[in-house]
């Protein structure tokens, strides 16, 4: 459609947000499928685990990225459930972001005020569920 | 949406106007919308903000964006502003489903600053945590077990 002068044009500005995004995704993401988590000195310990001894919502999420990048998503959804299931979302985030980029529409749709509340309840619950010993077999990394 | 890149008028009528019952706050603003100066036409690329105030209706025109995935990321970062953020995210939804357009953008504002205040504050965090470690503070201190 139009002649491509990527870095001149304000749109090409526009989609360097969410194509340098994916680059530097793409390069964690080699980093974290080959370098393995579950290994001890591998990563630094995350300094909130070793404070408090207890699980943020976010613990287990380099194990789950690692576990599917290498095919079992069995391993993935043990890690760390709320992660995994986070993607599918966080994928079409950036699509909607890429075609905002694309086209240079603005945003026409915003999710009621129950979606972003909603999620923060659930992140809370999910942090003091997993830390709960009776559903640590299920929801703790 | 004829011109999906330029300038959108916010008063533009479309098939039905919400606007058309209108209580006579405005009352210096003629209430003939297609009379009023295109404002922001002026700032070609910038999605227009819709006229604030009107106290029910979604408004037309751009909705702010929330931030809510960069919130989140912000709060496995560091903890605190980043709930601050979520806490704003959810404001820019709620205003603008109640109509409250320069509510929803002001609440968007503050969920970027709190979401940048975390990010810059976490990686402060991790990056000195790292060197601290690489500096032998914690040498003595156990590392998490994972597979106990």
């Amino acid at each position: 459609m139009e002649p491509s002068r990527p870095l001149r044009s304000a749109r090409g500005r526009a989609l360097l947000g969410p194509l340098g995004m994916a680059v530097v995704t793409a390069a964690a993401a080699v980093v974290v499928a080959t370098v393995d988590p579950n290994e001890p000195g591998h990563y630094p310990t995350c300094p909130s685990l070793l404070v408090t001894g207890l699980f943020c919502p976010g613990c287990g999420t380099l194990r789950a990225a690692h576990a599917l990048l290498n095919g079992d998503l069995a391993g993935a959804l043990q890690m760390n459930v709320l992660a995994v299931l986070a993607i599918p979302v966080v994928l079409a985030s950036w699509v909607a972001w890429l075609r905002r980029a694309a086209t240079g529409r603005p945003r026409s749709w915003l999710a009621p005020w129950w979606v972003p509340a909603g999620t923060l309840a659930l992140l809370v619950a999910f942090a003091v569920a997993r830390n709960i010993p009776a559903l640590a077999p299920w929801l703790a990394p | 949406m004829s011109t999906p890149n330029g300038p959108q008028d916010p008063y533009q009528p479309s098939g039905e106007n919400p606007y058309g019952q209108q209580p006579p706050v405005y009352g210096q603003q003629p209430p003939v919308y297609g009379q009023q100066p295109p404002v922001y036409g002026q700032q070609p690329g910038y999605p227009a903000a819709p006229p604030p105030g009107y106290g029910y209706g979604t408004p037309q025109g751009a909705p702010p964006p929330n931030y809510l995935v960069w919130s989140i990321i912000t709060i496995l970062l560091c903890t605190i502003p980043g709930i601050v953020a979520i806490v704003f995210s959810t404001q820019v939804n709620s205003k603008w489903g109640t109509g409250d357009a320069a509510g929803a953008y002001d609440a968007s504002k503050k969920a970027k600053t709190w979401a940048l205040v975390g990010t810059i504050l976490g990686v402060v965090a991790l990056v000195a945590y790292i060197g601290l470690m690489a500096a032998g503070v914690f040498a003595s201190t156990a590392t998490y077990n994972w597979n106990s």
